[in-house]
């Protein structure tokens, strides 16, 4: 059974990853996920758009206690990152900790495993530090 | 709230863990209080409008059946975290547009513990972690350390001044006042977030009783209270919250608090300087000190130092959570935001006891929730 992660990414083959964005043509508002409506100007008819793979941390997050229907175990570390002016985007980080991490560092989007089932690896987004 | 609302008279159910009472029952404890309060019997109530997230089908009429099936209209509203001030202002909308003279709102909830499972998350964000709000209020909580300098110890203060209030009122699941070593030796959730930085989701039910200036006049009530504003918001786009995996900024970009306030003080005709006390949204405590920011209580970037300098502790100039706050409280979700109108409808009347803010005349009541879910209401004596 697949586990339903929709095109969050693009993997380049390199080892960095893309995150999968939306630009509105009109008002010019980004947004992630991917998606074809404008909740800025409310249009429609968006283009595809790419974050990354370079971007700055934010903001994070050490998380020490299991989430509902998570199937990634604490600890886990989580980070806000920035990819252009404003456009920031919440994902799991490389790393299990926060420890040593510093706001402004630069951080690279990887495709790498989120978590294991049914000895089957499913792959996500995450920011390496 | 041109045409006139006043609330009549206000009802509650301690909130806290009561295993053995149904929502039904807790609604109709907080519902009798209310009528109580306003003296005024059921067969007079016109409507009633009900905040609650969990439960399941009718449960607005159902909380009914244990006070009496009127045939009245008994609707329920699910606005996450703003469900309560959702119902109210519904109500206190129909009310001053002329189209009721008596309604009941009432906030019930038996809200399960610890995170909450569900609060509008993508399956991926769900999977991968990434799906529980504690998540997005510590990450708020740290850019309020590097953007505003809050430190740690501030983040435990808020929890100690709110449960120093918490601990005078019987309506709380907290009742015992707790030091900054206790916050800071308790149990890391979300970093920099320790479990006494966090609310509790818990059970409990309050309600208010909203009549239209005519029939407060009838009536002839001196202990009326007028509600001045009641405005509802949600989230604008790029607001990292529940449960959006993205942040944009952007020209117009307002946060769902500073919306909704701007809204409630332009129909009060007030700012926030002509409010006495505040009862706002602590889920965490980095967020009551946002709220402090988009409510408008302090410049950008000060809340730490209004923090520091005791105005809104109890006794302070401009109390904030005077009632202890959903950290002391716990959080009914539904139930919440009519706790604070029940909060500011005693300290308006000047019957809040040892919890009392002198010469209080005008308060604000805030909450927020998933999906940037608002409500801030203003009542004046």
């Amino acid at each position: 059974m697949s586990v339903a992660l929709p095109d969050l990414y693009r993997d380049r083959g390199d080892g960095t990853a893309v995150l999968a964005a939306s630009r509105c043509p009109v008002c010019g508002f980004v947004v992630f996920p991917r998606q074809p409506w404008c909740p800025r100007c409310t249009g429609t008819g968006t283009e595809d758009a790419e974050l990354g793979p370079a971007g700055t941390l934010v903001a994070f997050t050490g998380v020490h206690h299991p989430a509902p229907g998570s199937k990634v175990a604490p600890p886990y570390a989580v980070g806000l990152a920035e990819f252009e002016p404003g456009v920031r985007v919440a994902g799991l980080l490389t790393v299990p900790s926060v420890e040593g991490l510093r706001v402004g560092q630069a951080i690279t989007v990887v495709a790498a495993p989120a978590f294991e089932e049914r000895d089957r690896v499913h792959d996500t987004f995450r920011f390496r530090t | 709230v041109s045409g006139g609302a006043y609330v009549l008279g206000v009802g509650i159910h301690p909130f806290g863990r009561f295993p053995d009472l149904d929502y039904r029952a807790l609604g109709e404890a907080a519902l009798r209080d209310a009528l109580d309060d306003a003296g005024v019997g059921f067969g007079d109530v016109q409507g009633v409008f009900i905040g609650n997230v969990f439960e399941g089908m009718a449960k607005a009429s159902n909380v009914l059946e244990r006070v009496g099936l009127t045939g009245v209209p008994a609707i329920a509203v699910e606005n996450a975290c703003a469900s309560g001030g959702s119902a109210f202002a519904l109500a206190t909308r129909f009310v001053a547009a002329g189209a009721y003279d008596v309604l009941v709102a009432l906030g019930v909830e038996k809200a399960p513990r610890g995170f909450i499972a569900e609060s509008g998350y993508h399956t991926w964000q769900i999977e991968t972690g990434l799906g529980v709000n504690p998540v997005y209020f510590a990450l708020q909580a740290h850019r309020c350390m590097t953007e505003w300098g809050i430190t740690v110890e501030q983040l435990a203060d808020v929890s100690v001044k709110n449960h120093a209030a918490g601990a005078l009122n019987p309506n709380a699941m907290y009742r015992e006042a707790m030091t900054r070593e206790e916050v800071l030796g308790s149990k890391m959730v979300c970093e920099p977030l320790r479990l006494y930085m966090l609310c509790a989701p818990n059970d409990g039910a309050a309600a208010a009783v909203i009549v239209s200036e005519v029939e407060a006049r009838r009536r002839g009530s001196n202990r009326a209270v007028r509600v001045r504003a009641s405005s509802l918001a949600s989230r604008m786009p790029g607001q990292l919250f529940i449960p959006a995996a993205s942040e944009m900024q952007w020209d117009g970009f307002r946060p769902s608090t500073a919306h909704a306030a701007r809204l409630a003080y332009d129909e009060a005709g007030i700012g926030p300087a002509d409010v006495d006390v505040f009862e706002v949204q602590d889920t965490d405590s980095a967020s009551e000190l946002v709220a402090y920011e988009d409510l408008g209580i302090c410049e950008p970037g000060e809340a730490g130092a209004l923090l520091d300098s005791g105005a809104t502790a109890l006794g302070g100039s401009r109390p904030v959570n005077p009632s202890g706050g959903l950290l002391s409280k716990g959080e009914p979700l539904g139930a919440s935001a009519l706790g604070q109108v029940h909060e500011l409808v005693l300290q308006l009347r000047g019957e809040a006891g040892s919890r009392q803010v002198d010469g209080a005349r005008v308060g604000l009541a805030h909450v927020v929730g998933a999906g940037g879910n608002c409500s801030v209401t203003i009542l004046s004596r």
